[in-house]
């Protein structure tokens, strides 16, 4: 293993399909693994991985005070209480993208592999603008999460292009809020319709259920890979697994063929 | 497969499912912004090709022509450059 930890920026071009809990769930999980993990908020201006983990009201500093010298990097770092191996590096809620540049977010990045984190995500914002720029400055690897969904697989591959351009090639992906009941009755873009348009340069890490247990986990502040018997966080276990390099199946989300007409036409078709 | 259609007719299925609609849409809208080339980039790409070419040719530039064409699917870069003589080794 290298001596630097890894650094992955979390993206995708469009807004709400899930980048915050992702960098959430696969930072909680890679540290119940064991990996020292730190998880940056590169969303300066509209704060919420502290949200998803829990942790809003322990902010002191945030990344902006490290930048311009206000804080220490380690006083600004939040310890998570039920996994000493994750910190979070808060945004700055109160400022805008333009309070960081490219070149301040490699310093940071790189004090935090000094500091011996050996996995450090970066929660990008959404848009192609200054924020992404910042985020994906600091990045060596990239996520691109999208949902089947045409808008959001449009911009997924807007975004695979531009982080070519910068040095970031070949993203690994991640398909969230999968819905296998209407995949099953072709209502729904499946993986594979995903993977096939945006190429394949774009190597599929995971693919995560639409799971309301990922929204009552993210009401309480708890991850959901904390979570045991959900669906989502086994799939966000298994990612983390796999960023690890682990071999690790494709979660089964397929649906058994059910209903009268379902089994009606299928004995049809079979004769 | 004639009963399976029938089946989809009966229950209202005739429309394409929306899953291939959607992909198919989507391949489309995709094509087209991969090769979407703004002015500026444009304007790049013909000077530098103007660059090579003056090298071994003397080139008529009034009557340079170059555009992206369209074709349904099909994209291509298209260029007219008229030559005066090609230049001596």
């Amino acid at each position: 293993m290298a001596e630097t930890g890894r650094v992955i920026v979390i993206t995708s071009g469009k807004g709400g399909v899930g980048k915050t809990t992702t960098t959430a769930n696969l930072g909680m999980a890679l540290a119940q693994m064991g990996e020292k993990v730190a998880l940056v908020d590169a969303d300066i201006g509209l704060r919420n991985l502290d949200l998803a983990l829990g942790l809003e009201n322990r902010i002191v500093y945030d990344m902006v005070d490290v930048v311009e010298g206000r804080a220490k990097l380690r006083s600004a770092l939040i310890k998570d209480k039920r996994n000493q191996n994750l910190v979070l590096l808060p945004a700055a809620q109160t400022r805008d993208k333009s309070a960081v540049s490219p070149e301040q977010m490699k310093e940071l990045v790189a004090s935090l592999q000094e500091e011996g984190y050996t996995y450090i995500l970066l929660d990008c914002p959404a848009g192609i603008e200054q924020g992404f720029r910042n985020a994906t400055a600091g990045a060596n690897e990239a996520i691109v999460v999208t949902n089947p969904e045409m808008s959001s697989v449009r911009d997924a591959d807007r975004i695979v292009g531009l982080l070519e351009a910068q040095d970031l090639r070949n993203p690994k992906l991640i398909v969230n809020r999968i819905r296998p009941k209407m995949v099953k009755v072709q209502e729904m873009l499946a993986v594979e319709d995903v993977q096939e348009v945006l190429g394949s340069a774009v190597k599929l890490l995971g693919v995560v259920p639409d799971d309301e247990a990922i929204i009552t986990s993210t009401n309480r502040g708890e991850p959901v890979s904390l979570v045991e018997g959900s669906q989502s966080g086994q799939a966000y276990r298994n990612i983390a697994r796999r960023l690890r390099g682990e071999e690790v199946p494709f979660l089964d989300l397929s649906i058994k063929d059910e209903g009268f007409f379902g089994r009606l036409k299928k004995l049809f078709v079979a004769g | 497969m004639a009963i399976n259609t029938l089946f989809d007719r009966i229950f209202g299925r005739s429309e394409k499912p929306s899953r291939e609609v959607a992909k198919e849409r989507l391949v489309f809208a995709l094509q087209a912004d991969r090769v979407t080339i703004n002015p500026a980039k444009m304007d790049q790409v013909r000077q530098e090709l103007f660059a090579v070419l003056s090298r071994h040719f003397e080139i008529d530039s009034t009557g340079l022509d170059f555009s992206v064409e369209r074709d349904g699917t099909a994209t291509a870069l298209v260029a007219s450059i008229p030559i005066r003589r090609v230049k001596a080794e």
